[in-house]
């Protein structure tokens, strides 16, 4: 039972994972490319939304405590919306691990290894994700609590080195394309923040059951913040018809760092701090992954059946053909998922299954929820 | 006893294939083997669309002492049509492979700058080994002409001279420190014009 | 970077914590000369995960800094000597106070 336990500033850190590591790789250049100069005003805009959505699901939560959206979806509709649930986000999980695995793969194939195949370090990467699953999922958890800060300050870092290249006219026309872009269909780069699902999976490994408050608020704002530094650093860099060209967009500012003579190229110290932050939020994604499907079918142990997990991924990961088939799916596919399943469907679960809890309520007068086993 | 040994060789020979798989990462990168170009300056060709100069220095000639002379470089150039075939063709001459990591300075003609020379800024941003902050200079003269005429009296190194240059901008007015990015990003936006120094 | 690797060998009070550092070397040479800079990348975090998940005597081997109960008694910003008042966490010691909240008297009469 203690193999199970999260702390409060170990969960902040996973949910930060997912955002830090989406802005090291296009999360930037597709938030200028839909509302142009107005991304700064536009970043503001859905941090503030995201918090309230995180107030929101916190308070929807309060009703089942220590129940994760599984067991909710079971109280609600019964074992075939657990099932239709459990399957739903275990295909979130596994197509985010591919889609990210195969972005970065290809940008490292670019920059550093042009003449080895893709697939090489496909699974090299998922090589190491299998074995820090089989050590166990608290000792990732705590690996990525160490490296967090200096993940959160080497994209600060990145800001403040650029300073002197900043033209910070391009913040104007303030409101880019239009009042409408930015604050309607602006809302849905609302997809930044899709370290939701974490949040959804949380409260049975809480150590403290009144944390799941703090935890929402300090990552939702913590994330806005690294969100609207990354941001503003591609804004005030380069002109609008450059960013959304670009592969890696960070790295490429990082290039332009030179203090003196002697730091020079900064950028391959940058680069070793996002493989290691991005070797991190896969295996934590691959362990929700695995702790979804142990869920589903009551399996013991997740660790007999990780590296079948990893090869489904490379499968998948393999699917496109080149680098502008997964920017698409990275850019679109994957914006209108994390919409649809956690800002949109995950949210009507939550309303419906507090509607049925009142109305059980009022009929019974007291409502038990009989919990799964943890 | 056997399935535990079984896993190690596994191992083992995934170790052996990987080696195999990342040859690019290890051998590129000696840098006894690679010729790093200081400079690169563009003409326009007789024959071909561009004439492409580079020039190399030897990496280990920093210890020498030469009060007053430079160490030798080598210059070397093409007529191609575009700095991909230029880098190839260089590289059958050359014995060493071409990287233009350290490029400093590139320099194009001023007849050149008279006809555009976006395709060839493109390119160069395309590439990821070239710096963003190497700088750009406008000659007089033709390219050639200039790197080949370069030979200062204050320094050991070409490459040294090359990167202290531009930045005379910071205590002079009468020049400016124009760097590859800045000259790029001029390009693209609606909003600028791109300059550059002429010497 | 050698000189960096030589300097920070020395931060290694006693001799016997250096073996390990010897065998680490090996590993992440041979890492380094698999897939060069991703590999050493790799094995850091894998590396970093062994170390999280090692318990001496009942205390997690990276307490300070892995899991932080408390902001105040982190690994990253350590506070003066004169103003840690509770005992450290993981000990899960009897008495938690180990000074006065106010330890320095004389500095306020």
């Amino acid at each position: 039972m203690t193999d199970k336990k999260i702390g409060n500033f170990e969960a902040i850190a996973l949910i930060l994972t997912v955002i830090v590591n989406h802005v090291v790789l296009n999360l930037p250049k597709n938030i200028i490319a839909s509302t142009s100069s107005a991304s700064i005003i536009n970043v503001l805009f859905i941090s503030i939304v995201a918090v309230l959505i995180g107030y929101l699901i916190c308070k929807l939560l309060e009703k089942f405590p220590r129940l994760d959206i599984l067991d909710i979806a079971s109280f609600l509709g019964g074992k075939w919306l657990k099932i239709v649930t459990g399957v739903l986000f275990l295909g979130y999980f596994l197509f985010t691990v591919s889609v990210i695995l195969r972005s970065f793969s290809e940008g490292l194939k670019i920059i550093f290894f042009p003449r080895s195949p893709v697939a090489a370090i496909m699974i090299l990467f998922l090589l190491a994700v299998v074995i820090t699953n089989k050590i166990g999922f608290q000792a990732i958890i705590r690996s990525n609590l160490f490296m967090m800060p200096i993940f959160l300050f080497s994209i600060l870092f990145i800001f403040f080195a650029n300073i002197g290249n900043f033209t910070i006219q391009r913040m104007l026309p303030l409101f880019g394309n239009g009042t409408f872009t930015t604050f309607f269909s602006g809302l849905s780069n609302l997809f930044a923040f899709g370290g939701f699902a974490y949040l959804y999976f949380l409260p049975p490994y809480l150590k403290e059951d009144k944390g799941l408050k703090k935890i929402t608020f300090i990552s939702t704002i913590t994330s806005g913040i690294c969100l609207l530094f990354s941001v503003a650093t591609l804004l005030f860099l380069s002109p609008n018809s450059v960013i959304t060209e670009e592969i890696f967009p960070l790295y490429l500012a990082s290039r332009n760092i030179q203090f003196g003579r002697f730091f020079q190229r900064l950028d391959a110290v940058f680069l070793l701090f996002w493989i290691i932050s991005l070797t991190a939020y896969l295996s934590i994604s691959f362990a929700f992954a695995t702790r979804v499907f142990q869920k589903l079918l009551n399996f013991e142990y997740t660790k007999w059946y990780a590296s079948l997990f990893a090869l489904l991924i490379f499968g998948f990961a393999m699917i496109p053909e080149n680098m502008y088939q997964i920017t698409f799916i990275e850019g679109t596919i994957y914006q209108y998922v994390v919409l649809i399943l956690i800002f949109g469907l995950s949210l009507a679960l939550l309303i419906f299954a507090n509607i049925k809890y009142y109305l059980l309520e009022k009929k019974k007068g007291a409502v038990s929820i009989d919990k799964a086993p943890v | 006893m056997i399935k535990h040994l079984y896993k190690y060789f596994v191992i083992i020979i995934l170790a052996i294939m990987f080696a195999y798989c990342f040859v690019g990462a290890h051998s590129a990168q000696s840098v006894d083997d690679l010729a790093y170009a200081v400079a690169i300056g563009f003409d326009v060709g007789d024959t071909e669309r561009i004439k492409v100069t580079f020039q190399f220095t030897m990496p280990n000639s920093s210890g020498e002492n030469n009060a007053g002379e430079t160490a030798p470089s080598v210059i070397d150039s093409v007529e191609a049509a575009c700095i991909e075939s230029a880098v190839n063709l260089i590289n059958t001459f050359v014995s060493k492979e071409v990287n233009l990591a350290h490029c400093k300075v590139i320099v194009f003609s001023e007849e050149m700058a008279r006809q555009g020379i976006s395709k060839e800024i493109y390119s160069l941003m395309n590439k990821v080994e070239v710096r963003p902050d190497s700088n750009i200079i406008i000659s007089t003269t033709t390219a050639e002409e200039y790197i080949r005429s370069v030979k200062p009296s204050l320094e050991n190194l070409v490459a040294k001279f090359y990167e202290i240059l531009p930045r005379s901008s910071e205590y002079t007015g009468y020049t400016s420190n124009i760097h590859l990015i800045d000259f790029f990003n001029n390009l693209e936006s609606m909003s600028q014009e791109p300059i550059a120094i002429l010497r | 970077m050698v000189a960096i690797t030589a300097v920070a060998s020395f931060a290694i009070p006693d001799f016997s914590f250096g073996f390990h550092l010897r065998l680490m070397r090996f590993i992440f040479i041979f890492l380094g000369y698999i897939a060069g800079f991703f590999g050493i990348g790799l094995g850091i975090f894998v590396y970093l995960c062994i170390l999280t998940n090692l318990k001496s005597f009942g205390v997690p081997y990276m307490v300070p800094y892995a899991p932080v109960t408390n902001i105040n008694s982190n690994g990253y910003f350590l506070e003066p000597v004169w103003r840690r008042e509770k005992r450290a966490d993981y000990l899960n010691t009897k008495k938690e106070k180990a000074q006065n909240h106010i330890s320095m008297k004389w500095r306020y009469k």
